[in-house]
């Protein structure tokens, strides 16, 4: 057992040596190898990447785990020596690298890094490690926040270096773990709150979101069946809609889709406004008005773009339909907005009789038996669905079911029925 | 060019039928068998799993047969004297998780004297944020799945007056989405797992008239495959622990009968494991507690008479919360 001990100290001092002098770590892996045949260090390094044989994956997770509470105990009741207590990380490593899962050890990790033992910057190359061999643990996500709200609380107000440079770390993990496993929720909830909390303090709002926009469009057009990137460019158009600091007109975007609804360029970029929805019935501040452009402009974008080119080539996602619900629904809630009206989609469906088959699966048939006829009253129309814009919608949404009617017809009827009976969109 | 729809093949030979008294044996093993649990792999997750075990076999009517004293020994072992809150295991942090774990175990078997209740209740008020959510241990990390553990936790030992319900509520408000779904957090991507949350929070403090009913009920019918299982997200595979996350939320929105009950059924018996007993997320997968309790609650909603009824709230038996005279809301017509 002595041996085995001291056998797994000398790999986990290897490792520890190997991640504390190597800033440019890229991947950790475990190597399938069933015994220690070689008599060699189950430690492989090469070219900023770590392999450990698992053989002795065993053994070092036991020995590390064991001390590792052992030292809990002591830390608890502050009886461990100072020396010991800067003698725990090669055994955190190992225990984490194997089993990012443990909140625990993690834990140890933060008392550590408030004890000034551990560095924020070197536990952020840590956990990027980890994330590179497991990219969906939320646990090794949560303590990247932690460190982060940590190196952000002793920032310098206008140190926009610094700030910049902790923002391209995040996003650049984010990439990493998201390109490691589709629809990774941690990842891309991570992206959004680096968004939120480091992107929000930087000066150049702006030319971030605008970067970020090309980059989630970039992104799309390799993962076109993973929802959790559409939400992402959804959070990204939601941020443009809420921002107070985007004060200029989006040049690309909004010159797209004045080509695409086959409009003149020269006029005062507020025009498409009045011609889309009408006259507003008060004056905005100018802020106000280009905000409402730029969502204008890049709800269109994808509408006509981004949705339109997708489909044509990677027809039958889901997801890709997911997205234009989710088009369509801000483009109509924007023109309300826009008229100052209320807008809410809260409709209650009048209960069918399903027989046993799924409600979205029901033929049209099922809804308009008589009098159980949901909700297609004739009201009188508002401002916003009498306006040209809305007549327009209706127009290409019914042309776009249509043109998907043979290759996708499952996805178009599910879409056409959410039209008519969750968004109730009048005369689909 | 047709694209496959991303879902699984039920074969032909598939069980049509509840493996009972293999899932018995199952569940009642799995603790007891040294090959499932690799050396502290799954320490940090132990209490949820007696929890996930423990009313599995309470769901088949086993709970005669389980070591109860020692449990609660070992439960109160967990729990930490200074917090007041439970780990999920002798020498791990406290956790709400694990909290509300044990509580829930505790309440089943009627002995939640056997803590330090007092502890429990000031554990979880402590860890509530200004804006009303809550972090899951004291280190900071915020996510709806831990506004339900609290409210869960609070209720069953009915001190929900012990928080500041209003900014709770109005939290988990703030991570509603367009499409009527629920994210982890404000901004995030709506999640069926997450919505169960965010809705059984929401029928503890009887506000589930916040919710956009139809809306969310209609995207939830549309986690429906071809198989008959659900996901838990567009274009992600089935995996028999939504049949959980997804029903108990049509159930808490008066929707149940939204989705095609019998196609569910046959994809929940098709992820039995024939020789072993138990249930896998997927057919052909090893079979575990977790997707055997979230299995059998499925079918306990589905109206299986061999399974005792399910409470949708807390995933607990009824006869439980009918003791505790608790009555979380359900949406009914």
């Amino acid at each position: 057992m002595e041996d085995d001990n001291s056998m797994s100290e000398r790999i986990l001092r290897s490792l520890e040596t190997i991640v504390n002098n190597d800033p440019n770590l890229k991947e950790f892996v475990v190597v399938p190898a069933e015994a220690n045949t070689k008599n060699k260090s189950p430690v492989l390094y090469e070219e900023h990447n770590i392999g450990l044989e698992s053989w002795c994956v065993k053994h070092i997770y036991r020995y590390a785990y064991l001390e590792l509470f052992e030292a809990r105990k002591l830390l608890l009741k502050k009886k461990l020596p100072f020396n010991k207590e800067r003698s725990l990380n090669h055994l955190l490593i190992g225990v984490l690298l194997i089993n990012p899962d443990v909140s625990t050890f993690w834990n140890v990790k933060r008392e550590l890094v408030e004890r000034d033992v551990l560095s924020v910057n070197n536990e952020l190359l840590f956990t990027k490690l980890v994330l590179s061999s497991k990219s969906k643990s939320n646990e090794a996500f949560a303590y990247r926040r932690w460190l982060l709200n940590r190196a952000l609380a002793k920032l310098q107000k206008n140190d926009m270096r610094a700030l910049q440079s902790l923002f391209d770390g995040e996003m650049s993990v984010c990439e990493m773990a998201a390109a490691k496993n589709a629809n990774n929720y941690h990842a891309w909830t991570h992206r959004i709150w680096s968004f939120e909390t480091i992107g929000h303090r930087m000066a150049n709002f702006s030319v971030l979101i605008l970067r970020e926009l090309e980059f989630s469009q970039q992104w799309l057009s390799q993962h076109v069946s993973e929802h959790t990137g559409y939400h992402y460019r959804q959070y990204l158009l939601n941020a443009v809609r809420n921002s107070k600091k985007i004060t200029c007109v989006f040049e690309y975007y909004y010159s797209k889709v004045v080509e695409s609804l086959g409009l003149v360029n020269e006029n005062d970029p507020k025009d498409i406004l009045t011609l889309l929805l009408g006259k507003e019935k008060s004056c905005k501040p100018l802020e106000e008005t280009n905000n409402l452009i730029n969502s204008f402009s890049l709800l269109l974008f994808d509408l006509h773009n981004t949705v339109d080119m997708l489909n044509s080539i990677f027809p039958n996602h889901e997801a890709l339909w997911y997205h234009r619900r989710y088009l369509l629904h801000h483009l109509i809630k924007t023109a309300y907005e826009y008229h100052g009206l209320s807008f809410k989609m809260n409709e209650k469906l009048d209960d069918v009789a399903l027989h046993g088959t799924n409600i979205v699966n029901m033929e049209n048939s099922g809804f308009s038996d008589g009098e159980k006829q949901p909700k297609l009253f004739k009201t009188q129309p508002n401002r916003v669905e009498s306006s040209l814009f809305y007549q327009s919608l209706v127009k290409t949404e019914s042309e776009f079911i249509k043109k998907n009617l043979t290759g996708a017809l499952h996805l178009a009827r599910r879409y056409e029925k959410w039209l008519q009976f969750v968004f109730c969109m009048k005369d689909v | 060019m047709a694209t496959p729809i991303k879902d699984v093949i039920l074969k032909e030979n598939a069980p049509t039928t509840i493996l009972f008294d293999k899932h018995v044996e199952f569940l009642r093993e799995y603790g007891k068998n040294e090959d499932n649990f690799e050396f502290g792999m799954t320490d940090y997750l132990r209490i949820s799993g007696m929890y996930w075990g423990l009313t599995a076999l309470e769901l088949l009517n086993q709970t005669h047969s389980t070591p109860q004293d020692e449990i609660v020994t070992y439960i109160k072992n967990c729990q930490d004297p200074e917090s007041g809150g439970i780990g999920a295991c002798l020498g791990h942090d406290p956790h709400l998780l694990h909290t509300l774990s044990a509580v829930q175990i505790l309440a089943m078997y009627d002995k939640l004297d056997a803590i330090d209740v007092e502890g429990v209740i000031r554990y979880v008020v402590a860890l509530q944020q200004p804006d009303g959510s809550f972090t899951g241990d004291k280190w900071g990390e915020v996510d709806t799945r831990f506004s339900l553990c609290a409210v869960a936790t609070l209720s069953l030992l009915k001190r929900l007056d012990a928080i500041n319900a209003e900014g709770a509520v109005r939290f988990v408000e703030s991570c509603m989405n367009f499409d009527g779904g629920f994210g982890s957090r404000p901004l995030s991507e709506s999640h069926a797992g997450l919505v169960y949350c965010c809705l059984g929070f929401l029928s503890i403090m009887n506000r589930l008239d916040i919710v956009k009913r139809d809306v969310l009920a209609w995207w939830l019918c549309e986690r429906q495959l071809p198989s008959g299982g659900l996901n838990g997200r567009p274009e992600k595979l089935p995996d028999v622990c939504y049949s959980w996350w997804v029903l108990s939320s049509l159930t808490l929105l008066g929707r149940l009968h939204w989705i095609s009950a019998e196609q569910l059924k046959r994809f929940i018996l098709a992820c039995q494991d024939t020789e072993t007993g138990g249930f896998a997320d997927r057919p052909g997968d090893v079979p575990d507690p977790y997707h055997s309790l979230f299995a059998l609650a499925a079918l306990s909603l589905l109206g299986q008479h061999e399974i005792k009824t399910i409470n949708p709230t807390y995933c607990m038996p009824q006869h439980v919360i009918d003791r505790m005279q608790l009555s979380p809301q359900i949406l009914r017509d």
